[in-house]
């Protein structure tokens, strides 16, 4: 062999469906696209006004709001407020909305700041108003109205 | 007109008719995501929403330093509910 010289590779097998050998003996797979399931049942308009909300409520507000919503387990208020404590050190500022539809179960955990900003009274009257939307099976209307009533209730940062 | 003819204008025709209404009715059922309704089995991940950090803006940094957060109670107030 000749220094420089190409060595061309052979290929030990047969090419497969969307599989071409190019040039340089590099093998080029074309592999069909599987559509993903969706990860929640929400259509896209959905998922944006949920987004929307959640942003709004935060920069008026100046409290972190987040939405949870999967499992929680057997007691769920320990499992929410464990949650709750896995923000960090901003969880004094945070108002945890945590849902758990298999359960039928939802919890809102406010930490020190934001307890003093959203009174526990508040904080059931946004309860009640999603548990009446998701009765009617409109979880992400109930979580945008929640999110507006609790960011109401805050009212604006203070400005120091 | 004989029997073929007979059969298409008045069995075929009126067939495809009611298949095409069929489809056009059916099909927003079809194509439209997956919808919640109270009861049913909840099968996707857990998922965690927090607002956009480009649409917050700046926050002013806690003082607060990270501490084991599994150990300490953040949680103060709230409410709970079920439906």
């Amino acid at each position: 062999m000749v220094a420089g010289e190409v060595v061309k590779k052979e290929l030990d097998r047969e090419l497969g469906i969307g599989e071409a050998l190019t040039i340089s003996g590099r093998v080029s797979v074309a592999r069909m696209v599987s559509p993903q399931p969706p990860t929640v049942p929400f259509s896209p308009s959905q998922l944006a006004s949920l987004d929307e909300a959640l942003t709004l409520a935060s920069r008026l507000t100046g409290l972190d709001f987040s939405v949870y919503l999967g499992g929680l387990g057997e007691d769920s208020r320990a499992t929410a407020e464990s949650l709750h404590a896995q923000i960090g050190p901003r969880a004094s500022d945070a108002v945890l909305i945590a849902v758990s539809p298999g359960a039928r179960v939802l919890e809102v955990v406010t930490g020190e700041e934001s307890s003093r900003r959203i009174s526990d009274r508040s904080c059931k009257l946004a309860v009640m108003s999603m548990v009446a939307s998701f009765k009617e099976g409109d979880l992400s209307g109930g979580l945008v109205s929640a999110l507006r009533m609790l960011s109401d209730q805050a009212g604006p940062a203070p400005k120091h | 007109m004989n029997v073929a003819e007979t059969l298409l204008v008045f069995a075929l025709i009126p067939l495809a008719i009611y298949g095409v209404i069929a489809l056009l009715t059916l099909w927003p059922k079809f194509a439209r995501t997956p919808r919640y309704s109270p009861g049913q089995d909840w099968d996707y991940e857990p998922v965690w929403w927090t607002a956009n950090p480009a649409g917050v803006g700046a926050r002013p940094a806690s003082g607060a330093t990270a501490v084991d957060a599994q150990s300490v109670r953040t949680a103060r107030g709230g409410a709970r509910g079920s439906w």
